[in-house]
């Protein structure tokens, strides 16, 4: 059964742009991201609709997006990357997680933003982003690592 | 602290985080994008283009096709059928004989420009009514609704419907498809194309047919 698209909207948009905000670090540029990913899907949704994983599809695309429009930036001006812009949380309820995600290395990031929050498997998540299953195990063991340390510090702390 | 709590954990921190974009929006969007855009195609690398082509389907042309031999073209690597409504149903399966697509357009009137490579003839200038100043695609894509609808084709090839009736007296069609990369994705590779339509200024170096 050929899966709606506006049901897939309605149904995924959250999710992915969870993903993007954890990868991205940027909730205001990760809401415009999504936003291109899934009319980019909405414009092709015959083939995104038969893709393996949807969400990754509008995942990567929008993580795409944001390269290619980072690239253009960089040739305009000398901004720094995007691993260092701000998150704009909505009163997000552990900001401590929040931060300790953004101090990790972008593509940890993603890694822990695709297999955690969008619950992809590792082959998945090496061809979401481009990189191999032995990458993303050993971006995401550092990444997990990093993060209990943070918290279970700031457990200790408080 | 397992994957389990740090899953758990990472959900609750963005759990607030909801997409306020309506749907609306993105449908509007992605009908733009659809008149000039990049259209990433999936297939085995081993069949080769014309099973590799493959686009979104919207809908069926109104009307059916006259298929008499001077309303219709039938080659291998594409296809045109004129409505008696005026649509101009094309259909592109291999990225062959774009002189001939070409000819066959003007032919039936549409002053038309056809390349199947990167490159677009220097004569051909983005059609911008009202605006001397190039504006993006994506403004020039939105003047485009009505002109150019989506079809589909069941062997998988490039098919789009075309409006003469919505044609701007002094602008013409553009069409531009050429592979551009291979990805492979889930194991399977992907073949990606770039295909593009577009408004042009009408030019007799440019769409063949008087200014």
């Amino acid at each position: 059964m050929t899966l709606d698209f506006a049901d897939f909207y309605r149904e995924a948009k959250d999710e992915c742009l969870r993903t993007v905000v954890i990868s991205t670090g940027d909730q205001e540029q990760a809401q415009d991201l999504v936003a291109e990913a899934f009319a980019r899907a909405c414009a092709s949704w015959r083939q995104v609709s038969r893709h393996p994983n949807p969400k990754a599809w509008v995942v990567r695309t929008a993580l795409n997006v944001r390269i290619d429009r980072w690239r253009i930036r960089r040739r305009e001006l000398p901004l720094t990357p995007p691993m260092d812009t701000v998150m704009r949380d909505q009163d997000p309820a552990d900001p401590a997680v929040i931060a300790a995600v953004r101090r990790l290395p972008e593509r940890q990031r993603q890694v822990v933003a695709l297999r955690l929050l969008l619950d992809l498997d590792t082959e998945t998540t090496a061809e979401t982003l481009g990189i191999s299953p032995g990458t993303v195990k050993a971006h995401l063991s550092r990444a997990v690592a990093a993060l209990r340390e943070a918290l279970d510090l700031k457990e200790q702390i408080s | 602290m397992n994957d389990t709590d740090l899953s758990t954990l990472l959900r609750d921190a963005v759990r607030d985080t909801h997409m306020s974009v309506p749907e609306s929006d993105i449908t509007r969007r992605a009908g733009t994008l659809r008149a000039r855009r990049w259209v990433v195609v999936g297939g085995a690398a081993s069949v080769g283009i014309a099973a590799a082509l493959a686009v979104v389907a919207l809908t069926a042309p109104a009307a059916p096709p006259v298929t008499s031999q001077n309303t219709m073209s039938q080659l291998t690597a594409w296809t045109v059928a004129t409505h008696p409504n005026g649509v101009i149903d094309v259909t592109i399966r291999e990225l062959k004989d774009p002189a001939g697509l070409q000819a066959r357009l003007r032919a039936d009137g549409l002053p038309a420009s056809v390349t199947f490579s990167k490159d677009t003839s220097p004569a051909c200038h983005d059609y911008y009514p009202g605006h001397p100043m190039p504006k993006t695609s994506v403004s020039m894509s939105s003047m485009s609704d009505g002109i150019f609808t989506e079809t589909a084709d069941e062997t998988g090839g490039v098919a789009v419907a075309i409006n003469p009736d919505h044609l701007p007296s002094d602008a013409g069609v553009q069409f531009q498809v050429y592979p551009e990369r291979t990805i492979t994705s889930h194991g399977v590779k992907e073949h990606t194309f770039v295909d593009e339509w577009g408004l042009v200024d009408k030019s007799p170096a440019c769409t063949g047919l008087p200014a």
